[in-house]
């Protein structure tokens, strides 16, 4: 299974086979605490692979023997992101698919539109812009009024206002462009 | 409870000769099962990938909680059907965690011929709904179909358990409150349709997905109108114009987050209350089972043994140790759940019958899940048992295994004949989950007794007609095919085929197996409403 | 003697206080804010007295609950510790017109010697080194300039109250002059409440080396020998050490006599510290007078053998010295590390919070005067300091060993510290050779990373620490079933 990493801000990939089952850790004696689990790891990544057996001793203490080297690592959590201190070295690490999923989604939808022109028939009641005009994404051009509401249309993005196509007191239909906008 | 004391000499010759064949047998199977998840043609695996869609199995792996188990249904559905290449009959289903809760997921695979539906596949979308229905899980959905297999159209079209089926649950589920989200990644054509539609929520993903009744060559031969995909059912009209989709993703992977998103969003169900002790693996070592259990299930053994290998810390409270013998009833918990166990040590006497029934009342009664282990050959036949009411015993069992409505779940961990299914809660019984041993034989009777009872039949209509016995050979001659035949489909792996269980297990995995079963079971109710049972023949 | 102290101060030093009191047959009372509520000088004191809100200005600054703390409990005498009251002469005298012994020194002495520029003028009638600077606060920045020019660049601009590091810039030139100084009064007010700054000569090159000094009613004055404290970060030592390497026998007894001399001078009782700054070519010149217990004085017991607080207690209860100079002959070497809340990366930004768990080091050697415990949520009121590590051996080479061993030993989960960066610093080559100056970290440690060549067996421990019970928290949680169900805990199990 693939995992992807954040250590410590930089994103690694690894593909790593986990199973659980005894494993032996010669010479190591665990004296204390009950054993929660254990079991093998093996992990691709680049062109390193190792070969780990794993006993996590504590909630907070991890006894690993990678490649026949004994470890003692110390974690501790705080959200998703764990600190792992590992011969005096610590690390922050996050799975950074998790990270992916708690972002906004995408609001592709939201900004696809092009055209300037009212959902639905209403009447113009105010021109916010001239012809020559600079906007900016999101500023105001136009205000309709329709059943009682009025509706501000924005820019939806950067440009020069080439030609207004409506006057105040116009009637307006929906899909009818009202404001020329040239893209910069 | 007591600590069931092993008997088992692992250096026995019988072990040892148990244990090789049992490995060999689960080697078998993993082989099959990495067969099954793995073997696709480069070809359409380059094609979909460079299209920009995920694999099948990366889907599951973004869509479940990392480090979380899966408990895939039925992996080797339709093996060696059709070209023997539908594997999994075309796609992946199991109980996964999502958010940390427990969901259904069904994931089509577009790999394996487009993903085109076939009969099973039907069978195994309806067995996914049945789980899902009778569990109250919700239901993840992703869709990436070609549409119905259409040489196969008689055998997927038109009966009560066919296509139909799929769309009269889901409004059934719908009715229930259970969710039901879909991810349209691919084509959703007619049938693939509605079964989008039919369900809560729809992510659809651009370009790829698109939902129509009717695909381009369809609406170009009704109505000349010339139209892509795309323009046609595409996640910029569905979710923009018709309604039809509810949210808009960009790709496969950013659909998964969406639905994880929603998913995490479901309000949490009250998950029925089992009174739960703290789990603890069995007291000896899971894989002695393979020592135990061999191919031959004519080796006699104590179910017991296998019992001390499946429950908490080998734990048993046995229920009426010295009546009805040849069935083992009593209470254990697995990975802390309280289950009451019906174990065959034996073919079914009156006795054993009316254990079992007392037993399954008292369960139903205490709302305990029940766990039936099935090694049976059948009831008892003979004119002394007859008379004794053999039948009538018979009866009680089956109506009160028909009638429990607590969940129930049967391993059949060797064999599974005749009416000892059916007592024993075998499919037709409505238990919540089935699994089979690769060792496990299934029929109305062992192949060789179908022979015996064939040739004493022809043998009979001979005397009958003043004709001599049949000359050895053709004793031969008659047994063979018969036991060939049953040995073939009475196969674990034809059963799994047909869907006739929801997957062959390893015996090492077995309580794992019915501890996540039970867990997701518990998304239930314990009992149905109106419990009970029938009249029972005295 | 007393029957019970207060100790109006928390962490680490108001444990290291309790810890004589105890061996003293003392009686403790802590008193604590309510940040400070589950703090483990509360948990170990005899009573504890809850005297305000977080706030130090509320509770551990508030003289009048403090003093009504001492009353109610009738404690005889409070123990300031270091920070908060220790070198507040208007609580040491609010104490003597409440009939309430401050262990320390008179509140004349603390006033004296607090003023850093009344402490210089007493020090130049005494015949003691100082700095070349400013013997006056001076407003006029006209002046001030004329005055740096005559000193010559850099400069440092001081409060003329506190310590600590806080009110204190470098001027590089007379341009920085007017904002480093309104700068550095504003922190000083914040600080201490008092705007006043004067101006001296700044040593870009120096050694900060310090004289521990024992005082009675008696005019008994000794020294302790010196600490070495020339690691500073923010202008605050974090790494001291004692015997420094730089002092020959014979500049050690000529600034040991300084010392006694400064003490002298100035009427000083009970523990202070005597600090110079040590030139290139071993000039030295008097810095100041802390009037209290240092935070680094536990490598002078461990060298000396001499529990400084138990003497203080002594002093304070008016019992002659027992210690003469002759008696003072330190062994070895000893190192201490302080063990901050901070992220050495982000220029040792305290990092507060709760410490999930912590594993300290022992052996031989090896002592660790600490403020914290598993489950303590580190408040961000406060200085963020949790523990010091200190270790003492034969020689320097052996204690420096054996600091690196105890810091790659001692786990401290869930805040940031600089043990890492600490332990970069002793292996140092400029260290090893104790070529070590105030300027000591930004000249050799300002781009310092950690390094991090284990990241796959970070990884590692993190996917395997994923298996556990803990890892899993949270995935299944919801259900009324008490214990963990097996989709929490058979992992990424398949069929």
């Amino acid at each position: 299974m693939e995992y992807n990493l954040m250590v410590n801000q930089e994103k690694l990939s690894i593909q790593a086979v986990i199973s659980k089952g005894v494993v032996i850790f010669k010479g190591v004696v665990i004296s204390q605490g009950a054993v929660i689990s254990e079991g093998h790891i093996q992990i691709q990544r680049e062109n390193s692979s190792y070969d780990a057996g794993f006993i996590n001793v504590s909630d907070h203490q991890v006894l690993l023997n990678i490649d026949g080297k004994i470890f003692n690592a110390f974690v501790s959590h705080h959200g998703n992101t764990k600190t792992v201190v590992l011969q005096g070295q610590s690390y922050e690490i996050e799975d950074a698919d998790l990270i992916e999923e708690d972002l906004p989604g995408k609001k592709s939808l939201l900004n696809t539109t092009t055209i300037v022109a009212s959902p639905m028939p209403a009447v113009v009641i105010g021109i916010l812009v001239k012809a020559g005009d600079r906007v900016e994404k999101g500023q105001g051009l136009i205000i309709v009024s329709a059943m009682k509401m009025e509706t501000t249309l924005f820019a939806p993005f950067d440009g020069m206002i080439s030609n207004i196509n409506a006057n105040i007191g116009d009637k307006v239909m929906p899909a009818q462009i009202l404001v020329d906008i040239e893209k910069e | 409870m007591d600590i069931i004391e092993t008997k088992i000499d692992v250096n026995s010759e019988l072990y040892q000769k148990n244990f090789q064949e049992m490995t060999a047998l689960v080697q078998d199977l993993e082989k099959e099962l990495d067969k099954a998840a793995n073997d696709r043609s480069a070809k359409a695996l380059k094609r979909h990938e460079e299209s920009g869609k995920l694999p099948a199995q990366k889907k599951l792996d973004l869509l479940l909680d990392k480090n979380t188990p899966f408990l895939e249904i039925a992996p080797l559905a339709a093996m060696g059907l059709y070209d023997t290449k539908i594997h999994k009959a075309g796609l992946i289903t199991g109980i996964g965690v999502i958010q940390g809760r427990e969901c259904m997921v069904s994931i089509s695979d577009a790999t394996i011929k487009g993903g085109s539906i076939y009969p099973m596949g039907v069978k195994k979308t309806l067995r996914c709904q049945t789980i899902a229905m009778e569990n109250r899980l919700p239901l993840i959905t992703l869709m990436d179909s070609a549409g119905a297999y259409l040489p196969l159209q008689s055998e997927i079209f038109p009966d009560i358990d066919d296509g139909g089926r799929i769309f009269f649950n889901q409004a059934r589920m719908s009715k229930m409150g259970i969710p039901q989200i879909v991810g349209v990644m691919g084509l959703c054509t007619a049938g693939g349709a509605y079964g989008v539609a039919m369900c809560d929520e729809i992510v659809h993903v651009k370009q790829h997905g698109a939902i129509f009744l009717g695909g381009p060559p369809l609406v170009k031969a009704a109505t000349g109108e010339d139209v892509s995909a795309n323009d046609l059912g595409g996640a910029e009209l569905h979710c923009r114009d018709s309604g039809v989709s509810d949210y808009y993703a960009e790709d496969d992977a950013h659909a998964i987050r969406m639905i994880r998103k929603i998913t995490k969003n479901l309000p949490a169900n009250k998950k029925s209350r089992l009174s739960m002790v703290e789990p603890e693996p069995p007291l000896y070592d899971v894989k002695e089972l393979y020592g135990i259990v061999g191919q031959d299930l004519s080796r006699p053994y104590d179910i017991r043994e296998v019992i001390a290998r499946i429950v908490d810390g080998s734990r048993f409270l046995e229920f009426k140790e010295l009546y009805g013998e040849t069935l083992v009833t009593g209470w254990a918990h697995i990975h802390g759940y309280p289950v009451g166990i019906l174990a065959n040590n034996g073919i079914l006497f009156s006795k054993s019958a009316q254990k079992a029934t007392q037993f399954i009342q008292l369960c139903d009664k205490r709302e305990i899940p029940l766990v039936f282990l099935q090694n049976i050959n059948g009831f008892i036949v003979g004119s002394d048992y007859e008379r004794a009411g053999i039948t009538k015993d018979g009866h009680k069992m089956v109506n009160a295994v028909a009638n429990a409505s607590v969940p129930k779940f049967t391993l059949i961990v060797g064999a599974s004949f005749g009416a000892g299914n059916y007592a024993m809660c075998g499919r037709a019984y409505s238990p919540r989950f089935l699994w089979m041993w690769p060792n496990a034989q299934i029929g109305v009777m062992g192949g060789r007794q179908a022979a015996d009872v064939l040739i004493s039949i022809t043998n009979d209509q001979r005397q009958r007609a003043g004709q001599e016995n049949l000359t050895p050979e053709e004793t031969d001659f008659i047994n063979k095919p018969v036991v060939e035949a049953a040995l073939k489909e009475g196969n674990a792996y034809y059963s799994t085929s047909q869907l006739w269980d929801d997957g062959i297990v390893d015996p090492a995995k077995s309580r794992d197996v019915l501890g996540l079963a039970v867990s997701a079971s518990l998304n239930a109710p314990l009992r149905d409403q109106d419990h009970g049972f029938g009249v029972f023949r005295m | 003697m007393f029957n019970k102290i207060l100790i109006a101060n928390r962490g680490e030093i108001a444990l290291r206080v309790i810890h004589t009191c105890r061996e003293m047959g003392i009686k403790t009372v802590a008193v604590y804010s309510d940040a400070d509520k589950k703090a483990a000088h509360v948990i170990f004191s005899d009573e504890a007295v809850y005297i305000g809100p977080s706030e130090p200005s509320l509770s551990y600054l508030n003289m009048d609950a403090v003093i009504a703390a001492a009353k109610k409990t009738k404690a005889e005498a409070i123990h300031p510790g270091y920070g908060f009251f220790s070198e507040n002469h208007e609580f040491a005298r609010r104490c003597q017109d409440e009939g309430i012994v401050f262990i320390g020194p008179s509140p004349e002495v603390i006033k004296n010697l607090g003023d850093k520029i009344t402490s210089r003028n007493i020090m130049m009638d005494g015949g003691v080194p100082v700095i070349p600077g400013l013997s006056r606060s001076e407003p006029d920045m006209a002046v001030l300039k004329e005055a740096a020019k005559k000193i010559g660049y850099p400069i440092l601009v001081k409060a003329t109250a506190g310590g600590g590091g806080k009110g204190i810039r470098i001027i590089h030139g007379p341009e920085e002059m007017q904002e480093s100084v309104a700068q550095a009064s504003r922190e000083a007010f914040n600080a201490f409440g008092n705007r006043e700054v004067y101006i001296e000569k700044f040593f870009t090159r120096a050694r900060h080396i310090e004289f521990q000094i024992l005082a009675d009613k008696h005019g008994n004055t000794i020294h302790l020998h010196e600490r070495e404290c020339s690691i500073q970060r923010r202008h605050q030592k974090i790494i001291e050490e004692t015997p420094s390497l730089v002092l020959t026998p014979e500049l050690r007894e000529k600034m040991g006599n300084a010392a006694v001399k400064a003490a002298k001078s100035s009427h000083y009782e009970n523990a202070g510290t005597v600090e110079f700054l040590l030139d290139e070519g071993n000039q030295f010149y008097f810095l100041e007078i802390n009037t209290r217990l240092q935070v680094e004085h536990p490598i002078t017991e461990m060298t000396t053998g001499v529990d400084l607080v138990r003497h203080q207690i002594e002093i304070a209860d008016g019992q002659e010295l027992s210690l003469r100079q002759s008696d003072i002959r330190p062994r070895g070497h000893a190192i201490e590390c302080r063990i901050y809340a901070e992220d050495p990366e982000k220029d040792f930004f305290p990092s507060p919070g709760m410490i999930q768990f912590m594993k300290e080091p022992y052996g031989p050697g090896i002592r660790i005067d600490s403020g914290i415990y598993q489950g303590f949520e580190v408040p961000v009121d406060y200085d963020p300091i949790l523990a010091k590590l200190i270790v003492h051996a034969g020689t320097r080479d052996e204690a420096v060993a054996k600091m690196i061993k105890a810091l790659q030993d001692y786990i401290i989960l869930g805040v940031k510290t600089p043990m890492e960066f600490m332990k970069d610093v002793l292996n140092s080559k400029p260290f090893r050779e104790s070529r070590v100056f105030t300027d000591f970290i930004p000249a050799h440690f300002s781009d310092w990373k950690p390094n991090r060549d284990l990241a796959d067996m970070a990884m590692i421990a993190f996917l395997a620490h994923a298996q556990g019970k803990a890892g899993n928290k949270g995935s299944v949680s919801f259900g009324p079933e008490k214990a963990p169900s097996p989709w929490d805990t058979l992992g990424n199990w398949k069929l």
